[in-house]
C-alpha cells in the first residue's frame, strides 16, 4: 500500500495547503486581521506546505521501485511544483 | 469437464432468468447495458431540448416559447445531459467492462448496481415527468439561490430538481463505492496494480473523485430542500444565510464533475489509441501520475465559476493558477497518445475517426479553457455564449466523441457482430461539421456580449451568428440520427466474428462474444500487463478451465486479490438474482415522492421500509469457510477473510460521509464569515449542554465492539435530541439552522450506530463486527466533532463581530 | 467584415476604457497564441496518422517531456502571470466618485450619493475620463452588472455589496446588461451607461 500512499501523498499535501491557505485568507480578511500579520501568516503557511512537500518526494525517490514507485516520483514532483506555483501569489498580490 | 459442460453449469448458476425474472437481474453485463440504454434515451431527450433552444434563438423573430417555458427547457437540457446522460452512461460502460478487463466474473456488489440502476431510472423519470407536465425545474442547471428558493420559485419545479437529482446521485455514489472495491479487490490472479489495464486506473481515480465530489452537492441539495420545505434559512441573506454558500457547494461538486466526465473518456482513448496503433500504450507511468494529479487538481478549480462574485483577487489567484495547471496533466496525456501513435503504426478506422474528432474539438475546448482560467478575461466571457461554446467543446469533444469511438469499438463485444460501415463516415462528418458550425461562431456571439440563457435578442450581428449556430445544430442532429441508424445496422446486420476483432491485447476480448453471463470459464493468472495479452490464445484456455475457480460449485464465485500485488487472497461469493434491489429502490422512491409532495408521515414510513428492506439483503449469506480455488490454492471465502469487500465498501462509505460532514461544517463556518447579520442577537445554542453527546461518543471510541456501543450510541442519540430541542429559533437565523443540522447529523450517525452495533452483536460474523466497529469509531468522531463545533463557531462569530 | 462585426454596443472587442482595453488585448494575445498551438497540434496529429514514420526516431519520453512540460509550462506561466498582474488592476481598487447600482427583478436603479443628482432607472450616469466606483447590490435574487465596453462583470448578490471600478475614456453611451440569469425578465434588464464630460452631470 506504501506505493499508493506515496502516489497520492504529494497532492494530499497540495489539497491541505489549498484548504488551509484559502480558509486562512478568507477568515483573515473577514476578521479584519492587520495586513502585515495576515501576509506573514499566509507566507508562513506557504513555506510550511512547500517544505512538507519535500517529505513524500524524498521518500518516493528513496523508494523508487517498480512502475508504481516511478509514478509516485513523478506525482510528488508535480505536486511540489503545483504547491509552489499555486500559492506563490501570497507573496505579491494585494490582500483583501 | 469439457468447455461445453463447464459453460452449461456456469450459465445455470449465473443466469438471470427470463420473463418477469428479468426484474431480479443483478449481473454486471445486464445492469451495465441497462444503465447505458436509458442514458441514450435521455441523450435523445436532451438533444431534442437543444433543438428547441436553437429554434428559439435562430433569429430575432423566431421566439415561440414564453420565457418561463424557455427557462424549463434550458434548465432541463443541462440537467439531463449532465446527470441523466453523461454520468450514468460511463457508469454503465464501466460496469459492463471493468470485470471483463480485470478478469473477474462480476462487480463486487451486484445487487447494489441493480439498486443504483433502479434509483437512476426512477429519479430520471421524475424529472422527465415534470418536464412533460410543464412543472420542470427552471432556475438554470446550477439552481442558484435565491432564485431557486421558495420566495422566487414557489412551485414544485425546484423541488423536482433537488429531489430528483439527489435520487439519481444515490446511483452515482453507490457506483463509486462499487467501482473502487471491484477495481481494488476483484481482479485476475497476478494482476498487480501496475499491471492493470489503463482504463481501470482511470476509473479508480474517477470513482475516488465521485466519492468526494458528490457529497457536497447532495448536502447542498438537502440544505436547500430543508430551506424550501421547512424554512431553515441556510441561503437566505435576510436571516443570516448566504446565497454564495450554495455556489460553493454546487461548484465544489460541479467542477470535479467535468473531470469525472472527461476521465472515463480519456480512459477509452488510452485504451483505443494503442490498439489502433498496433502497439502498447506509451508513458503508462506518466499517465498514472497525470490522472492522479488531475483527480486532485480538479478539486481546486471550483471558484473559477465564481470569479465575478466579489471574492478577493488573491483567493481567486489560487483557483486561476490551479485551473491553468490542470492543463498540464491533460497535455501529458495528449502527448502520450501522440507518442503512442508515433511509435506504432496507426491504422485508419471508424473509431480512429472519432478519436480525430476528439483531438480537434477537445484541444480547441482546452485552449479556451485556459483562457477562461484567466481572471480578467473570464470577467468578460463569464455567463456569455463564449462559455456555452467552451463547455460544449470540452464536453462533446471530451466525452461524446470518445464515447462514440467506444461504441464502435465495444458494441461488437456486446452484440457479437462487427460494423458494416455504410453510414459511419457520413455520420461522423455530419456530426463533426455540424458541431463546429454550431459552436465555433458561438465564441464570437459571447464576445459580442450575448448573455447565456437569453430567450430573445435584437442585435443584428448576434442574429447572423445565432442563425449559423441553429443551422449547425440541425446538421448535428441529422448526424446523430445517421449515427443511430449506423449503430442499429451494426446490431442488426453486422457480421459475426470469432475472438478479438481489433487485435487488442485486453482481457475483455478473451471470451466468446456476446459474452457469457459468467464472463470467464476460469479466472486467469497473469504475468504481464493487462493490456498486452493475446486474447485469441488466452480465451480458449480459460474456456477449457485453465485458471482459478474453474469447477462450478453452485455458487457465484469470483477471485479476490490483494489490492496491491494481485496475489489471490479470497474467494468472493456473490449473491443470486434478487428482487430486493427493485423493492428497496421502490421504497426509496416512496421517500422521495413523499418529500416531493410534502406528505411527511409517508416519508418516515418509507424510510423505515428502506432500512428494513436493506436488513433483508443480509439474509442467506455464506458461512465462513476455506475453499479450493483451483491452481493448487486453498483460499478463505470472503466471510472468513479479515478484509472482505464489504469492509472496504464501509471504508469508502465513511470517506464519502466524512466529506459530506466536512462540507456541512465548512458551510456553517462560511456563513459565519461571509453572511450578513452574524452573529445572531441571541446565540441559539444551549451552551455547555452541546457537549453532552461527546461523553458516550468517547466511550464508543474506546470500546467500539460488543454491546457497549448499543447503549452508548443510544445515549448519544438522546443527547443530540436534547441539544436539538434546546436549540432556539432554527427558522429565524442560519446560525440556529446550522447548529440544528449539525446535531441532526450527529444524531443520525448515532442511530445508524445503534443499528449496526445491534446487528453485529446479534449476527456476530467476524466481518459484521469489524464493519460495525469501523462505523462506531467514525460515528464517535462525528459526535465529538458535532459536540465541540458549536463552540468553535461561536468563537469565530464573536471574532467576526 | 469581422472587424465591423466587433463594433457592437455590447461588444467586449470594442473597448472604451482602460480596463476593457486590457481585457481585449489579453483576449487577442491569447487568441493568436491559441490558434498557433491549435494548428500545430492538428498538424502533428495528421502527420502521425498519415506519415507514421515521421516520429519513429523520437524516443517516447521525449514526446511527453517536450509536449507535456517544456512547451506548455512557460506558456502557462507567462499567460497566468500577465493575467494576474492585469487582474490586480481590474479587480478591487477604489475611486472617490461612487455610484450605487441596485439590481431588482427586473430593472436597475442607480443613485448618486453626494452629487445631488436624482436616482435614475435603467440609465447610469457617470463621469468620463476618470475612475468611478460602482457599488452593486440586490434586494431579491442574484444579478450581474456588466458594461462590456468598459470592463468585466460584478455580481449583485443579496446580502453583499460588491464594487467595481470602471473608467470611460470619452463621453458617450455604452450598453449594459444583466449577465446572471435572474428569472423570466432576465433580458429586460438592459441599461445604458452615459458618460458625461462634466460631473456631477447637469442636463438629464
Amino acid at each position: 500500500m506504501k506505493d499508493v500512499t506515496l502516489l497520492v501523498s504529494g497532492f494530499v499535501i497540495w489539497s491541505g495547503a489549498f484548504l488551509l491557505i484559502y480558509a486562512l485568507h478568507a477568515t483573515g480578511c473577514a476578521l479584519g486581521v492587520r495586513a502585515e500579520v495576515l501576509r506573514a501568516l499566509l507566507i508562513l503557511a506557504f513555506a510550511v506546505f512547500v517544505s512538507a512537500g519535500f517529505v513524500p518526494l524524498w521518500l518516493a525517490i528513496r523508494r523508487r521501485r517498480g512502475l508504481l514507485g516511478q509514478s509516485a516520483v513523478i506525482a510528488t514532483v508535480a505536486a511540489l511544483v503545483a504547491t509552489v506555483l499555486t500559492f506563490s501569489t501570497v507573496l505579491w498580490l494585494g490582500l483583501c | 469437464m469439457t468447455p461445453i459442460e463447464r459453460h452449461k453449469q456456469l450459465d445455470r448458476i449465473w443466469n438471470s432468468g427470463t420473463g418477469f425474472q428479468r426484474l431480479s437481474a443483478v449481473n454486471h453485463p445486464v445492469v451495465g447495458r441497462r444503465f447505458m440504454a436509458p442514458a441514450l434515451v435521455f441523450f435523445v431527450i436532451g438533444g431534442l431540448l437543444a433543438m428547441l433552444i436553437r429554434t428559439q434563438l435562430a433569429s430575432s423573430e423566431s421566439p415561440f416559447m414564453e420565457p418561463g417555458t424557455y427557462a424549463q427547457i434550458f434548465t432541463m437540457h443541462g440537467s439531463i445531459m449532465m446527470f441523466l446522460f453523461a454520468i450514468p452512461f460511463f457508469e454503465g460502460l464501466a460496469m459492463y467492462l471493468l470485470p471483463k478487463m480485470l478478469g473477474a466474473r462480476d462487480m463486487a456488489f451486484p445487487r447494489l448496481s441493480a439498486y443504483g440502476y433502479w434509483c437512476y431510472v426512477m429519479g430520471g423519470s421524475i424529472l422527465i415527468a415534470a418536464l412533460v407536465l410543464g412543472v420542470a425545474p427552471d432556475a438554470g442547471w446550477f439552481m442558484y439561490t435565491p432564485l431557486s428558493s421558495s420566495t422566487y420559485s414557489p412551485g414544485i419545479n425546484a423541488d423536482v430538481w433537488l429531489l430528483g437529482v439527489t435520487f439519481v446521485e444515490i446511483s452515482a455514489l453507490s457506483a463509486a463505492v462499487e467501482m473502487l472495491v471491484s477495481i481494488l479487490l476483484l481482479r485476475a490472479g497476478g494482476m498487480s496494480l501496475d499491471r492493470m489495464p489503463i482504463f481501470a486506473w482511470y476509473m479508480l481515480v474517477v470513482a475516488g473523485m465521485m466519492l468526494v465530489g458528490f457529497p457536497p452537492l447532495i448536502l447542498g441539495s438537502i440544505l436547500l430542500e430543508a430551506e424550501r420545505a421547512f424554512d431553515l434559512p441556510f441561503f437566505d441573506p435576510t436571516r443570516g444565510g448566504d446565497p454564495l454558500l450554495w455556489q460553493h457547494l454546487f461548484w465544489l461538486f460541479g467542477h470535479p464533475e467535468v473531470y469525472i466526465i472527461f476521465l472515463p473518456a480519456a480512459g477509452v482513448l488510452s485504451t483505443l489509441i494503442p490498439v489502433f496503433s498496433s502497439t502498447r500504450l506509451v508513458g503508462y507511468r506518466a499517465i498514472v501520475a497525470a490522472i492522479v494529479a488531475m483527480g486532485f487538481l480538479s478539486f481546486g478549480l471550483w471558484v473559477h465559476h465564481m470569479f465575478a462574485t466579489g471574492i478577493p483577487h488573491l483567493s481567486l489567484s489560487f483557483f486561476s493558477i490551479a485551473s491553468a495547471l490542470v492543463a498540464l496533466p491533460t497535455a501529458i496525456q495528449i502527448f502520450s497518445w501522440l507518442a503512442t501513435m508515433a511509435t506504432g503504426r496507426p491504422r485508419f478506422s471508424v473509431p480512429m475517426l472519432h478519436v480525430g474528432g476528439f483531438f480537434f474539438i477537445f484541444v480547441c475546448g482546452g485552449l479556451t479553457g485556459v483562457m477562461l482560467a484567466m481572471v480578467p478575461f473570464d470577467l468578460q466571457a463569464h455567463d456569455t455564449h463564449f462559455v456555452v461554446a467552451h463547455l460544449h467543446y470540452v464536453l462533446v469533444g471530451g466525452f461524446v466523441f470518445p464515447m462514440t469511438a467506444a461504441a464502435y469499438y465495444w458494441l461488437p463485444h456486446i452484440t457479437g457482430r462487427q460494423p458494416v460501415q455504410h453510414l459511419s463516415h457520413a455520420a461522423f462528418w455530419t456530426i463533426f461539421v455540424g458541431f463546429n458550425l454550431t459552436f465555433l461562431g458561438m465564441h464570437l456571439t459571447g464576445l459580442l456580449g450575448m448573455p447565456r440563457r437569453s430567450w430573445a435578442y435584437q442585435d443584428p450581428m448576434w442574429e447572423v451568428l445565432n442563425f449559423v449556430s441553429s443551422m449547425g445544430g440541425f446538421v448535428t442532429t441529422i448526424g446523430y440520427a445517421l449515427l443511430a441508424m449506423d449503430l442499429l445496422m451494426l446490431v442488426k446486420f453486422g457480421r459475426p466474428f470469432r475472438r478479438d476483432p481489433w487485435k487488442s491485447g485486453g482481457l475483455e476480448w478473451a471470451m466468446p462474444t456476446p459474452p457469457a453471463t459468467y464472463a470467464f470459464g476460469a479466472i486467469p493468472h497473469l504475468d504481464a500487463r493487462g493490456d498486452s495479452l493475446s486474447p485469441a490464445e488466452l480465451g480458449p484456455k480459460l474456456a477449457a478451465g485453465e485458471g482459478y475457480l474453474a469447477t462450478p460449485r453452485g455458487e457465484l464465485e469470483t477471485l479476490g486479490v490483494d489490492p496491491l500485488s494481485g496475489k489471490p487472497s479470497q474467494v468472493v461469493i456473490l449473491p443470486h438474482p434478487s428482487y430486493l434491489p427493485l423493492m428497496t429502490a421502490l421504497a426509496t422512491g416512496g421517500v422521495f415522492l413523499s418529500l416531493l409532495f410534502k406528505v411527511y408521515p409517508m416519508a418516515i414510513v418509507s424510510t423505515v421500509a428502506v432500512v428494513t428492506l436493506f436488513l433483508f439483503w443480509t439474509r442467506g449469506r455464506q458461512k465462513p469457510q476455506m475453499l479450493d480455488a483451483g491452481m493448487g490454492l486453498t483460499l478463505p471465502n470472503h466471510r472468513a477473510h479479515p478484509a472482505p469487500p464489504s469492509l472496504w465498501a464501509m471504508r469508502f462509505v465513511v470517506a464519502a460521509d466524512a466529506t459530506a460532514f466536512a462540507s456541512l461544517l465548512f458551510g456553517a463556518g462560511f456563513l459565519c464569515i461571509s453572511a450578513p447579520d452574524w452573529p445572531p442577537a441571541i446565540w441559539p445554542g444551549p451552551g455547555w449542554l452541546t457537549l453532552l453527546p461527546a461523553i458516550p461518543a468517547l466511550v464508543v471510541l474506546l470500546a467500539p465492539k460488543g454491546i457497549v456501543p448499543v447503549i452508548m450510541q443510544t445515549a448519544a442519540l438522546a443527547g443530540f435530541a436534547l441539544v436539538l430541542a434546546r436549540t432556539q429559533g432554527m427558522t429565524e437565523h442560519a446560525a440556529a439552522a446550522s447548529l440544528s443540522a449539525v446535531a441532526i447529523y450527529g444524531g443520525l450517525h448515532a442511530a445508524l450506530g445503534i443499528l449496526f452495533a445491534g446487528y453485529s452483536h446479534w449476527r456476530r460474523g467476524p466481518d459484521d463486527v469489524s464493519i460495525s466497529a469501523l462505523w462506531q469509531r467514525y460515528a464517535g468522531i462525528v459526535a465529538v466533532t458535532a459536540s465541540g463545533f458549536p463552540f468553535i463557531l461561536r468563537l469565530l462569530a464573536t471574532g467576526v463581530s | 467584415m469581422l472587424l465591423a462585426g466587433c463594433e457592437g454596443d455590447l461588444s467586449t472587442l470594442a473597448p472604451a476604457g482602460p480596463v476593457a482595453q486590457g481585457m481585449a488585448n489579453l483576449w487577442w494575445a491569447m487568441f493568436w497564441g491559441a490558434l498557433a498551438i491549435f494548428l500545430f497540434m492538428m498538424a502533428l496529429f495528421l502527420l502521425l496518422m498519415f506519415r507514421p514514420d515521421m516520429g519513429r526516431n523520437t524516443p517516447a519520453y521525449r514526446w511527453i517531456i517536450w509536449g507535456g512540460l517544456v512547451f506548455p509550462v512557460p506558456v502557462l506561466l507567462l499567460v497566468t502571470g500577465v493575467a494576474l498582474w492585469q487582474g490586480e488592476r481590474a479587480l478591487g481598487g477604489t475611486a472617490p466618485d461612487r455610484i450605487e447600482a441596485e439590481a431588482q427583478m427586473w430593472f436597475w436603479r442607480f443613485s448618486y450619493p453626494g452629487t445631488g443628482m436624482p436616482d435614475s432607472i435603467d440609465v447610469m450616469h457617470m463621469p468620463a475620463g476618470r475612475d468611478v466606483e460602482i457599488v452593486v447590490t440586490s434586494p431579491d435574487v442574484i444579478h450581474s452588472f456588466w458594461i462590456p465596453r468598459l470592463g468585466g462583470k460584478i455580481d449583485a448578490i443579496p446580502g453583499h455589496a460588491n464594487t467595481i471600478v470602471l473608467h470611460a475614456d470619452e463621453p458617450g453611451e455604452f450598453g449594459g446588461v444583466c449577465a446572471e440569469y435572474c428569472g423570466i425578465g432576465h433580458i429586460d434588464m438592459s441599461f445604458t451607461a452615459v458618460a458625461h464630460a462634466d460631473w456631477p452631470a447637469e442636463a438629464q
